[in-house]
């Protein structure tokens, strides 16, 4: 596997898991009817999913360090090209319908709902890279 | 249903054999891209930009026809 394609996977599970325990947290203080402040446990998650993704893939150019060190040629700029458009598509009717949740919810909700709609985005370029990859452009 | 055939078909895996069983690294090295473009310009997974097309024909010392071949879609 390439050390792009590999950089990918380790930025998609990274922000799967993290984002996964942010909002399985979320989830339990809204079930349990607690106020979910987003400044404390978005910095932890963003810390979190920069520790995680630089460890891995220091790990990761450890394994094969000359591939690490190539630059970016045209097929992998054409993937990230393709895989932003799809990510930034993702995001904007993301944060459309966070705009519209203003009239339904309060801005605590709005605010987590904002953080979601990013790590989906997020989450869909990871995988759009992915997929660039395994299936060719 | 499965992927379509590639339109643009190519010769590199013959001319690297002609070419001395030429590696896809060296010809990665040669032209400027990573030996998985090559891979994957070999599988019809990419299509290579016209300078990398040209770079891969006169790598070879071929005409680029020789190197990319376009199927009409039928």
């Amino acid at each position: 596997m390439a050390f792009r394609e590999k950089s990918a996977w380790i930025s998609l599970l990274a922000t799967l898991v993290v984002y996964t325990v942010y909002f399985y947290y979320f989830g339990r203080s809204l079930a349990e009817g607690q106020a979910f402040g987003i400044g404390g446990p978005i910095i932890l998650s963003i810390v979190a999913l920069v520790v995680i993704q630089v460890v891995l893939h220091i790990v990761a150019a450890i394994a094969s360090p000359s591939e690490a060190r190539a630059p970016e040629d045209e097929r992998d700029q054409e993937i990230r090209r393709r895989a932003n458009t799809g990510g930034f598509i993702m995001m904007q009717c993301g944060m459309a319908l966070v705009a519209a949740s203003a009239y339904f919810v309060d801005k605590w909700f709005m605010a987590n709902l904002a953080v979601g709609v990013l790590a989906v985005a997020q989450a869909g370029f990871y995988g759009a890279v992915i997929f660039g990859y395994r299936r060719g452009v | 249903m499965g992927r379509p055939p590639p339109r643009i078909t190519n010769q590199i895996r013959k001319l690297r054999f002609e070419h001395g069983e030429m590696t896809q690294q060296a010809l990665a090295d040669a032209i400027g891209v990573t030996r998985q473009t090559i891979i994957a310009i070999e599988q019809g997974k990419y299509s290579p930009t016209l300078e990398a097309a040209f770079r891969i024909a006169a790598a070879f010392g071929v005409p680029l026809e020789n190197v990319f071949q376009f199927t009409e879609e039928k």
